[in-house]
This record gives structure tokens, sequence and C-alpha cells, in this order.
């Protein structure tokens, strides 16, 4: 299966493994950090999850490409009808 | 049942505001802090547009200052809504049409400039068999660029469950029953066939879902990262989701809808004579409320639906309860709501303290209870003393619509074929003794060509 952590991810430079247990000012600092950037403020109270976010990330934008060769199908597709409707009440 | 004033106990996640009840009204606090959230939905146009299309419940603003004025901007009165219903307990279509509704309101969300903050099933309730959002309070300010904080939220309550009841089998909804947040991915995934990754809504939003929840459960990204998501593309998200929900259906194998229908001891002259009596006895009765238990696919739901009762149907078997629904539901004639209730071990009171989702029998007490042809199943099947089902229907209903199925009827005579028959106490005699000691037995039918019976009882 295809692995999305590679070139899709490169807006998610930060995306860092565990590491061992942090010094006690890098700590201190961490907490702060997280304080300021916890998901809570950002993403809602039901915690979005980073997985789910990321995974938009990389889909949403074919998929928005998709919607849009949709939209221009139908129009294509009603564009004919019409005139195949059109045709038909002349004949 | 709720208490009549108090803060209503499933209503405590959502800083934005709560459920209370006062004087056995419901009314909704919005909190200070959802103020200009709640200013965006009514002045957007929004809240119009999913009331007029019948997917938000309306409200009224109400003159009370709340549990906890300090926090409240104001108190609304949403519509009530007749019978509180659980994902756990809806067929295939019912949690399919609730999942395209939460996608419909998030695509109208989207065109207001607001999006859905959660997209929980339990925010979805049935009215008039329509699927309804509950929750005025779970909208928030679309911002550009923020990916979809519910579409996590969504999959899990939503598409696993549908797609696993869709590939794997039926009786898999139930496990939102044991995950109140959703069905893990990860577990979805496990259980799914492995035609379901050939197909792309189900490969990107429950298979890639899934891995990706999985890789990065224990990383640290910064949210601020977590951006760049157009609004293109969220409705694209949206357009998707919705497409690959409409793919997916379910039909019991093996038969056809108009087969279906597992009553076969009558004959037609006998069934149509039951159908006379129970609508006769509804018509007297005249009922606000009616509970069909072992509904089957819902022929007397439908005529206690079309006396004006709000009519809850309930059958363990999904096959009749999808059934019901699609023939009865919204129905013209009446209101019916089809559920999956397994009433050997009925939905019980789950969540934070037991007390987040109410148990089956602590959201009613209907007026008329029906249960024809449920006895046997009872007392035969489950084993149940006849003592403790006329307990079980005095603690449920004021009157009861009770039919009696003697040993002698092939049902039962089926149902002992395979076990000891140990029920010395299960006949005519023993059944109204038994019940006339909670209820006044105002009427019983011989039904013809059978040897079952009809009652009209009244508790005590």
């Amino acid at each position: 299966m295809t692995r999305l952590t590679v070139r899709h991810l490169s807006k998610c430079s930060d995306v860092r493994e565990e590491g061992p247990a942090p010094s006690r000012p890098r700590e201190i600092v961490g907490i702060l950090q997280s304080l300021l950037l916890f998901p809570f403020c950002i993403f809602g109270y039901i915690g979005a999850g980073t997985g789910s976010l990321i995974l938009q990330m990389v889909i949403a934008s074919s998929l928005g490409a998709l919607v849009v060769v949709k939209i221009y199908w139908r129009r294509i597709v009603a564009f004919f009808k019409r005139d195949k409707e059109s045709a038909d009440v002349e004949e | 049942m709720s208490s009549e004033t108090g803060i209503v106990p499933g209503s405590f996640r959502d800083p934005s505001g709560f459920l209370f009840r006062d004087g056995g009204v419901l009314y909704r606090q919005v909190n200070r802090v959802y103020q200009e959230h709640y200013e965006r939905l009514m002045s957007s146009g929004l809240y119009v547009d999913l009331v007029d299309a019948g997917l938000l419940i309306p409200h009224g603003e109400a003159d009370l200052a709340g549990p906890r004025p300090d926090e409240s901007l104001l108190v609304i009165e949403p519509d009530v809504v007749e019978f509180i219903s659980y994902p756990y307990e809806w067929c295939f279509s019912q949690l399919k049409d609730a999942a395209l509704a939460t996608l419909e309101i998030q695509k109208r969300a989207l065109a207001h400039g607001m999006s859905l903050k959660d997209a929980s099933a339990y925010n979805i309730q049935f009215v008039q068999g329509k699927p309804v959002m509950i929750d005025t309070l779970s909208f928030e300010k679309y911002e550009e660029g923020r990916p979809w904080v519910a579409y996590g939220q969504f999959c899990r309550h939503f598409f696993a469950p549908l797609a696993l009841m869709s590939y794997r089998d039926i009786r898999l909804g139930q496990l939102s029953r044991v995950h109140i947040d959703g069905v893990p991915l990860d577990l979805a995934t496990s259980l799914l066939p492995f035609r379901t990754r050939l197909r792309p809504s189900t490969l990107i939003h429950l298979h890639l879902h899934a891995r990706s929840d999985t890789h990065y459960s224990e990383k640290q990204v910064d949210p601020e990262k977590l951006r760049g998501v157009s609004l293109r593309s969220l409705e694209g998200l949206v357009d998707n989701l919705s497409s690959g929900i409409k793919r997916l259906r379910w039909k019991p194998s093996g038969t056809e809808w108009a087969e279906y229908y597992g009553e076969t001891n009558y004959s037609e002259a006998s069934f149509e004579q039951k159908k006379n009596v129970v609508a006769d006895y509804l018509d007297k009765i005249k009922p606000e409320s009616v509970w069909d238990l072992g509904a089957n696919t819902g022929v007397f739901s439908a005529l206690a639906g079309a006396t004006g009762a709000s009519t809850v149907s309930m059958d363990v078997d999904p096959a009749c309860v999808e059934k019901c629904y699609l023939e009865f539901s919204g129905n013209s004639s009446g209101d019916v709501l089809p559920l999956l209730v397994d009433l050997f071990n009925p939905s019980p009171a789950i969540g934070w303290e037991c007390s987040e989702r109410m148990s089956i029998l602590e959201r009613g007490f209907p007026q008329v209870a029906l249960a024809l042809a449920l006895v046997h199943h009872l007392a035969i099947s489950n084993n149940v003393p006849l003592e403790k089902i006329a307990d079980f229907f005095a603690g449920l209903c004021q009157y009861l619509v009770i039919e009696f199925v003697p040993k002698s009827d092939s049902q039962v005579q089926w149902l002992l074929a395979t076990r000891e028959d140990i029920f010395d106490d299960y006949d005519r005699e023993s059944f109204e003794r038994e019940f006339a000691k909670r209820f006044d037995l105002l009427d019983s039918v011989d039904l013809e060509s059978s040897s079952r019976t009809l009652y009209l009882m009244k508790k005590k």
C-alpha cells in the first residue's frame, strides 16, 4: 500500500518520531509549545486526529479537482441532452 | 427517564453549550464562548436553509437564564423529538440516510462560510421518518485552508459501520454499541474484505485513513502546519464521501423484499381479522404513543401510525427493520420509527457514568404496547416465566394488546422441536391468571382458523 509520508507531506516537515525523554528545559519548552499550539484550540473539542487531518491534506486537492471535472462533465452531458431534446421536438 | 429538571447527562462534552430540562421542557443553553459561531449560523442564512430543507431541528429563543447564567449567552428551545434513538438501533438504510444528511448539512454549511465541528451519529434523530440534525451548536465558522475536523469522526460513526454492514455482515452495525465514538478504523479495515481496497472511496476513507491514523498516532505534528486544504478541496471531500456512501447497499441474501415476511402461520382471512381487531382496539384507545414489540415488517405499526400515534416499531431482525423503514417510515399516512431492538438483550445505558446514552426502557412509556406473536418467543425461546413477562409489560405501558400463542400452534411446536418441554405452566389459563394480577382484561378475540387469542388489557 502507498505510504502517505513521502512527498505528499512536504507541508508537514515538523513530523518527527518520538525520541528519548526530553531534558527538563526542553520539556518545559515543549509544554509551553503545546499549550500554545494544542490542537484543541485549532481543531475543536473532539480531537480531530492527526492522521485524519494529514490524509485530507494529501487527498483533498485531487478530490476537489474531481468535483470540478464532474461539474463540467454534467454540463457537457446536459448540453448534448438539451440539443437532442430540441431536435426531437423539431421532428 | 431523564429527570424533569436538570442538565441532560449526555450533554457535557461540547463547551459551546448543553441541554437541560426545566419543568419537563427541553432547552439548550448557548454559552458565550459560542457567540460568534451562533450569530454566524443565524445571520448567514444557514439556519433558515437547513430548517427549510428539514435537515436541522428548528428552535425558538427562550426567556430563561439557564442553569449556568455566568456562561450563558442565551437559551433556546428546540422542537420536540418524539423518540430518541441511537445508531446501533438503526437499520442499514437509516444509518445511510443519516450519513447522507450529515454530508448534505456540511455541504450547505461550507456554502455559508461554516463547517460542522462534529459529525457524531448521535446528533442525528429521525423526525417524521427523516434524519434531522438536533445539535444546533455543531457549527463553527469556516477558516480558509483548514481541514474538516470532523472527518475522522464521520468515518468512524458512519462510513466504517456502513461498509462493514454492506461488505461483511449486517450484524456488525452493533459495533457502534461497543464503540461509543464510532468504529475504530483499524478494526473496520481488519474486518473488511480485500475487494474494498479496490474501490476508491473505501480505499481512501477507510483503509488509507486507518493507515494514516496509525502512522501518526505517536508522532508530533505542528497543528499550524495542518492547513492548506482549499474550500474547493473540502467540497470535493464531502462529494466523494457522499458518492462512496451512496454506493453502499445491503439486501438480505437469498431473499427478495417482496418475499420477506416472517409470519407464515395465518390464513389471509385470519390475518385480516387480526388487523381489524388491532385497528379497532387502537381506535377505541386513541393513543398518543405506541410501541410495537416484535413488530416484524411493521404491518401493525403502520396501523398504529395511521391513527396519528407516535409509533416505535421494534424487531430483532435487521431485514424486517429495513423493510419497515423503506415501506412505512415517513409515510404520509403516519409516523413510524422502526428500530432494531433485541428484547432478550435490549439497548442498555452506555457511556460516561452509564448515563450518556439511555437504555431503551428509559426513553419513554408508551400508552399502548403491541405484543403480537411475541409471547411464545419470550416464554419458550428465552425461558422467561409468564409471571416475569407480565411484570415487564405492567412496568412498560398503560394499555396492552397481546396475542397468546398456545403450545398446539405450529410455531410453538417448531420452537419446542429442538428443546426439552420444561414449560408446564405455558397455557392459556396460566397466561390469563398472571396477566389478570396486573391488568384488567378488557376484551379477547379468538382468531379464526388458528388457536391464537388476542387480548386488550389495561394496567390496574
